[in-house]
């Protein structure tokens, strides 16, 4: 027989081993609310349509601006490059099918250098091919030794680097400005530096790449030597994360603007990563048709190109608050 | 205590399953959110969405969701993570969205949109995994799609029994696929059979694999089929608003499609175009090349080499080996090549390929072919080696004479053409648009009988065989064959046919220039035959020959020499010459004609006769005349050519004198060949005559060494007597016993027997006077 002393112990254990139960319990509770708790409706960036630019584009993926103004449009699936003026008249045309020095097949990725030289992922031909601003053929550089599929191209301003995604084997390959191989990021995977399928890219100031995760819904930054990579935004459907991120540009104040092709809308995060706000029309959301490349003139003005919708619409954007 | 208990255990139950490993891990929920978007956690809170579209998150039975909508699909097939820009969103691709047509009953496995539209769901689910390769490459179908099951599902009547069979279809064909076929992406059965996904993708243009505007699918495989592009026969370079059977533009058929549909086809060779019931093979060609009868060129013509015909015998037979080589194809009535079958349009052409031997030349829209190209199978320039591929029997036309190559380089034909250009065949026929029968190439006069006119229209004195004119002294045509032996079916087709008046071999009719003549044929000689099957006609191999011919030769239907084949064919009675006194084979060899040809050249005949510009026009006579004393009949100069004192018959001349002249016969009762005593009076044109004058053929035959007796000499010079020596008949018949009566074999005596007259005391009678023959005066001295 247990004696009351007894008892009263073993009632004691028993409440105490409930109240850290039910404390724990608490804990569960309040961390799954703090983390499932609902965030407030995001910061909305209006924005101002000044035009759309319209080629008799067939789906149509990039766009770049150069020191002059002119636009440069990667109307891939015509295997062409079409320019226009700033005004989005059309200027020329370059490009034909095909696998010759100047030719392209469904060619994915377009970027210019410093000195408005137009790069372009060849992606069916697995090269990159590089032509003056006129549309001269320059150079090309074969991947087919790495068995690449390249789908971007970006050079970076200051040294003259190339970083091109390579889709097929889900790294970045960076070569340096005289066209020879530099070095390999990446491989297959979601861990922080790994890819499902990169794809467009953007240096900013600093000289970091940001190079758009698709499939894992990010934007993965590397420095200048593919290391110390850290990430921005993550897969989801709600504000802050990136279901079919697609196109990448950064501003001047370094904030970086990730368009979803899926969900039709541009975000915008800090450089620290924190979402900074999306751009609006109206009260909702500026919902586009299958948003992809990004670009800024240096007037300060977001080129979107819708593909699927085969134009390329002109923003105005507020002022920084 | 126990109420808090419970209450702690509830909530670490409900609110954090997570932790404890629920039913689908955090990571493989993420690969599913990645099209199933409606699956993030964060959106079954409540949160903000950033999705426009929040439909329901079950995929309801049979209907389309979120995760396999068009816009799902295209925000990785947009080119970043697979690109299929040009193969599912360009236009006209295979119908991936909108409604379900009428005809079409959609199988259950098939999904559609709840507005009952086609989406990529329909035929793809990410979980039936059906693959037709490796994982990773598989295009997740509903269904097994490696022998186009799926296709078939939904388009069974594309294999389906039709009047004309379809391209084929889950089938093997010998050879194929090859390995550059495979390369080029074409896929086949797990046996290499063709499948629909053979020609058609379904997420390209048109569900094409291939375009077929400019032919690229179809050249896959039929690559031979290349050189077409470019002619006269791609009807984009020609006639660029034609639409096929099934109104398709070029534009959309391409140049195949423009003549051939793999699918319920009008005609036999998957014929896209019109093709009426009944029509031979050739009536795909005869669909467009016999539509404007005043386009020359293009139309085959009123006169036109004749299709749907089996190879005659006379003709050479295609071997299996030459169809297999790609030589001149038959074609029994399914289409196919082989050896037994009709001759067809496509036994001489190739529609595909405008120059048998350059590809490369593609001739073109205002380009005129010649018998180098026009599609044929066999360039017939230089060597008409296509014609000679069947025609064998006219190969030795190349070597000799008719060769126009060699005899008349510069004369050209209707369509303006020398010779090196249109082939030795081409020189007189025309496959095609000819001017007349014979398929005629050469200038005709269409108000004038047509027959002589292929031979005269060049055998005249300003024609290209203005060496050898006819037209002078020369053995009659278009004469009835009446009275010769030649009417028989038989002999018209075996030996010397007979002509009627539209060129037609038939027994009965008369005789023509061809009747002796083949002009294909320089000799029957077995030495200058084609031996077997032609092989192909080498233009160097031929060694050309512009020789004078003789009675052994000259494109004779019949040699003449050395025995009188030709000759006795129609003159069968005088085959008995041979071996006696007047074959000169056996009694002067040496003898010479006018042409300066020996018997042995000019045949038993030739050496009086000469069918063709004789000399002298009296029975053609090839000799000179002999002599003749003045009055005597003309006649007796054929004979005297031989029987004078210098001539080689000098042992053979009358012994005294010849019938006076001036005394009129009357040869009423003899002048019937059939009848015994025969003697036929002759005017002096050589006709029979019933009143006249005797000459030496009045009383021999010439040909006929013993009348008793139809047999031929027995080839040695021998002695006659009263019954041989040609003579025509037995003295007691003979047509001197009507002035002569009985006595009349006693003057015959007299006048051709020394030893005779010796014997006999000549009174001078009244009525007659006799007048010695010089020569025989002289003999007898």
């Amino acid at each position: 027989m247990l004696t009351g002393i007894q008892k009263n112990k073993r009632n004691n254990r028993q409440n105490l081993f409930c109240r850290i139960l039910a404390l724990t319990a608490c804990i569960v509770l309040f961390s799954f609310f703090a983390k499932h708790a609902v965030a407030g409706e995001p910061p909305h960036l209006p924005v101002e349509h000044l035009i759309d630019i319209t080629g008799d584009f067939n789906q149509p993926t990039e766009v770049a601006v150069s020191h002059t103004g002119n636009i440069f449009v990667l109307d891939g699936a015509n295997d062409r490059v079409a320019v226009f003026n700033e005004n989005g008249k059309p200027l020329y045309q370059f490009g034909k099918t095909g696998a010759m020095d100047g030719e392209l097949k469904n060619p994915v990725g377009l970027g210019l250098d410093h000195r408005d030289n137009v790069y372009i992922a060849d992606t069916g031909n697995n090269r990159i091919q590089v032509f003056d601003t006129l549309g001269n053929f320059i150079r090309k550089i074969d991947l087919t030794a790495w068995n690449a599929r390249p789908v971007e191209v970006t050079s970076e301003k200051k040294t003259g680097r190339i970083y091109i995604s390579d889709a097929a084997n889900h790294q970045i390959l960076c070569f340096n400005s005289n066209g020879s191989f530099n070095a390999a990021w990446g491989s297959y995977g979601k861990r922080t530096g790994e890819f499902k399928f990169p794809g467009m890219s953007a240096v900013d100031d600093k000289g970091d790449l940001f190079v758009v995760d698709i499939l894992n819904g990010r934007i993965q930054v590397f420095n200048p030597d593919g290391k110390n990579p850290r990430q921005v935004g993550r897969l989801g459907v709600i504000p802050g994360r990136l279901f079919r991120p697609k196109g990448i540009a950064i501003d001047p104040q370094s904030r970086i603007f990730v368009s979803d092709s899926y969900t039709g809308i541009i975000q915008v995060f800090n450089p620290d990563g924190s979402l900074y706000g999306i751009l609006s029309r109206g009260d909702d959301f500026l919902r586009l048709t299958t948003p992809i490349g990004l670009a800024f003139d240096k007037r300060g003005r977001l080129y979107v190109v819708q593909a699927a919708a085969n134009t390329i619409s002109v923003f105005q954007l507020p002022e920084k608050k | 205590m126990i109420k808090s208990f419970l209450m702690g255990l509830f909530c670490i139950i409900i609110l954090a399953p997570p932790a404890w490993g629920g039913t689908l891990k955090r990571e493989s929920k993420d690969e599913c959110c990645i099209c199933h978007v409606l699956w993030f956690d964060s959106l079954a809170k409540g949160k903000t969405s950033l999705l426009a579209n929040t439909d329901s998150p079950i995929v309801i039975a049979g209907s389309a969701g979120l995760s396999s909508s068009k816009d799902m699909c295209y925000s990785c097939h947009e080119g970043y993570v697979a690109d299929s820009r040009n193969a599912v969103f360009r236009k006209n691709k295979h119908q991936l969205l909108g409604k379900v047509p009428d005809w079409l009953k959609l199988p259950k496995i098939f999904r559609l949109t709840k507005n009952n539209e086609f989406y990529c769901g329909t035929c793809h689910g990410l979980h039936d995994v059906r693959a037709m390769g490796e994982v990773g490459k598989t295009p997740f179908t509903r269904m097994d799609n490696d022998r186009s099951q799926m296709c078939i599902a939904c388009h069974g009547d594309k294999i389906k029994p039709q009047k004309y069979p379809g391209h084929p279809m889950m089938k093997k064909v010998d050879g194929m696929p090859t390995p550059s076929i495979r390369k080029k992406g074409l896929k086949f059965g797990p046996k290499g059979e063709i499948i629909c996904q053979s020609c058609h993708s379904p997420h390209t243009r048109r569900a094409m694999a291939a375009p077929v505007e400019d032919a690229s699918l179809c050249l896959i495989c039929h690559e031979n089929k290349a050189p077409l592009t470019g002619t006269a026969h791609d009807l984009r370079v020609t006639m660029p608003n034609e639409k096929n059977i099934k109104k398709e533009p070029l534009s959309k058929s391409g140049p195949c499609g423009a003549c051939h549909t793999p699918h319920s086809p009008a005609g036999p060779k998957l014929w896209a175009r019109e093709f009426k019931p009944g029509d031979s093979p050739s009536g795909v060609c005869l669909s467009c090349h016999n539509k404007n009868p005043d386009d020359k060129i293009k139309d085959t013509g009123r006169y036109s080499h004749p299709v749907n015909v089996e190879q005659k015998l006379n003709l050479n037979r295609q071997t299996s080996e030459m169809v297999a080589a790609g030589r001149l194809p038959l074609f029994p009535k399914p289409g196919k090549k082989q050896p037994e079958g009709t001759v067809q349009c496509f036994s001489c052409h190739n529609p595909h390929q405008w120059d048998p031997n350059t590809p490369g030349n593609r001739g073109g829209k205002d380009v005129k072919g010649d018998a180098s190209n026009s599609f044929l199978r066999i360039s017939n320039r230089g060597s008409s080696a296509l014609c000679i591929e069947c025609h064998t029997d006219k190969k030795q036309l190349l070597s000799y004479d008719h060769n126009m190559q060699l005899t008349a380089p510069d004369t050209k034909n209707i369509q303006g053409v020398n010779v090196s250009v249109s082939g030795p065949c081409g020189a007189c026929h025309m496959p095609h648009n000819a001017q007349g029968p014979k398929l005629w190439a050469r200038k005709l006069a269409g108000d004038k009988e047509l027959l002589p006119q292929y031979c005269l229209g060049c055998h005249n004195k300003n024609g290209a065989a203005n060496k050898k004119p006819v037209g002078g002294n020369d053995h009659p045509v278009n004469v009835a064959s009446k009275g010769f032996h030649i009417a028989s079916a038989e002999l018209v087709i075996k030996t010397l046919p007979l002509f009627n008046k539209q060129g037609g071999a038939e027994p009965g009719e008369t005789i023509r220039c061809l009747t002796c003549h083949d002009p294909h044929i320089w000799s029957k000689s077995p030495m200058l035959q084609p031996a077997g099957p032609a092989i192909s006609v080498n233009t160097a191999d031929i060694a050309v020959n512009n020789i004078e011919g003789d009675a052994t030769d000259s494109f004779l239907r019949k040699p003449a020499s050395p025995s009188p084949d030709l000759c006795i064919t129609c003159h069968k009675e005088t085959a008995l010459i041979v071996g006696t006194d007047h074959d000169l084979f056996v009694t002067a060899p040496a003898a010479k004609n006018l042409a300066g040809q020996t018997v042995k050249e000019s045949g038993q005949c030739g050496v009086c006769h000469a069918v063709h510009n004789s000399p002298n026009k009296l029975k053609l006579w090839n000799r000179k005349y002999g002599p003749v004393a003045e009055k005597q009949h003309p006649m007796n100069a054929l004979c005297t050519s031989c029987h004078f004192k210098d001539g080689p018959a000098k042992d053979k001349i009358p012994g005294v004198a010849t019938h006076p002249e001036g005394r009129l016969i009357t040869n009423i009762m003899r002048f019937n060949k059939r009848r015994k005593g025969y003697t036929p009076i002759f005017d002096d044109a050589g006709r029979q005559t019933n009143v006249g004058n005797l000459c030496c053929s009045s009383c021999h035959s010439f040909y006929k060494w013993d009348h008793l007796v139809n047999k031929q000499g027995i080839g040695k010079n021998v002695e006659g007597n009263d019954n041989t020596s040609f003579l025509r008949t037995s003295s007691d018949h003979m047509v001197c016993t009507t002035c002569h009566g009985e006595e009349a074999i006693r003057r015959y005596s007299y006048f051709h027997s020394v030893r005779e007259r010796k014997k006999m005391k000549v009174k001078k009678t009244t009525g007659y006077q006799m007048f010695p023959h010089p020569a025989s005066l002289d003999k007898n001295k």
